[in-house]
């Protein structure tokens, strides 16, 4: 069983034979690689899980002012937390 | 739910196929580790691709707008794809990496390219799966 290089390899040959390549083209052929692409791919995970994040403070916005309008929590309190959720340390 | 394209799920079948492949033919010494390993990390990157825009359509488009139900109800196939794709595209980077660390000669091309392509190709197997899941 010949391995696929020898079969090219004998290819080649009989195809210098009739005249059909020369060496330069061969040389040539050898020199070609392909182009590696380096450009990262994109962070589809980080973006996913931003978006969850936002879900989630989405969410507890809504939780949130839903206790302040059934009076379960002051106004002050409710500023609080809106303040931790936009990032912001609670006073 | 919407069905994707048959291409997207065929692409999905031919991805851990092709990445062996690849695997063998430069264990057989048809081919260099290095010319096997750029056409590895091109087709790994195409793969890539798709697969950021099928966790961007299945998982991060329905994240934006889910409730807190729903955000649970995501997390059973959406966490794992994410996690997948994430070693995925550390295993591509890496073997680009390698690969431009042997083109400047900083490294003999043979065993070490194997391996990341190989590695690649287990990353693709796992990430075909989870993405399966999302599916």
């Amino acid at each position: 069983m010949m391995a696929l290089s020898e079969v090219l390899s004998l290819v080649v040959a009989i195809a210098k034979a009739f005249g059909l390549v020369s060496d330069e083209v061969v040389a040539y052929a050898k020199q070609i690689r392909p182009a590696l692409r380096t450009d990262p791919l994109p962070d589809a995970a980080g973006d996913m899980y931003a978006a969850r994040a936002r879900a989630q403070l989405r969410e507890a916005r809504e939780v949130a002012a839903r206790l302040w309008a059934s009076g379960d929590i002051r106004g002050s309190a409710y500023q609080e937390i809106l303040r931790a959720l936009d990032g912001g340390e609670p006073t | 739910m919407t069905r994707l394209p048959t291409w997207v799920l065929v692409l999905w079948q031919i991805v851990p196929f092709v990445a062996v492949v690849g695997l063998l033919v430069a264990l057989s010494g048809c081919t260099r580790p290095l010319d096997t390993a750029i056409l590895a990390a091109n087709s790994a990157r195409d793969v890539g691709e798709v697969s950021a825009e099928v966790l961007q359509s299945r998982c991060t488009d329905r994240y934006a707008v889910a409730t807190r139900a729903e955000v649970a109800a995501l997390d059973v196939y959406c966490v794992p794809a994410a996690r997948a794709y994430d070693t995925y595209r550390a295993a591509h980077a890496a073997l680009v990496a390698a690969v431009q660390v042997v083109q400047i000669g900083g490294a003999p091309e043979g065993p070490m390219l194997i391996q990341l392509v190989a590695r690649l190709a287990t990353a693709g197997a796992s990430l075909s799966r989870a993405i399966g899941g999302v599916q």
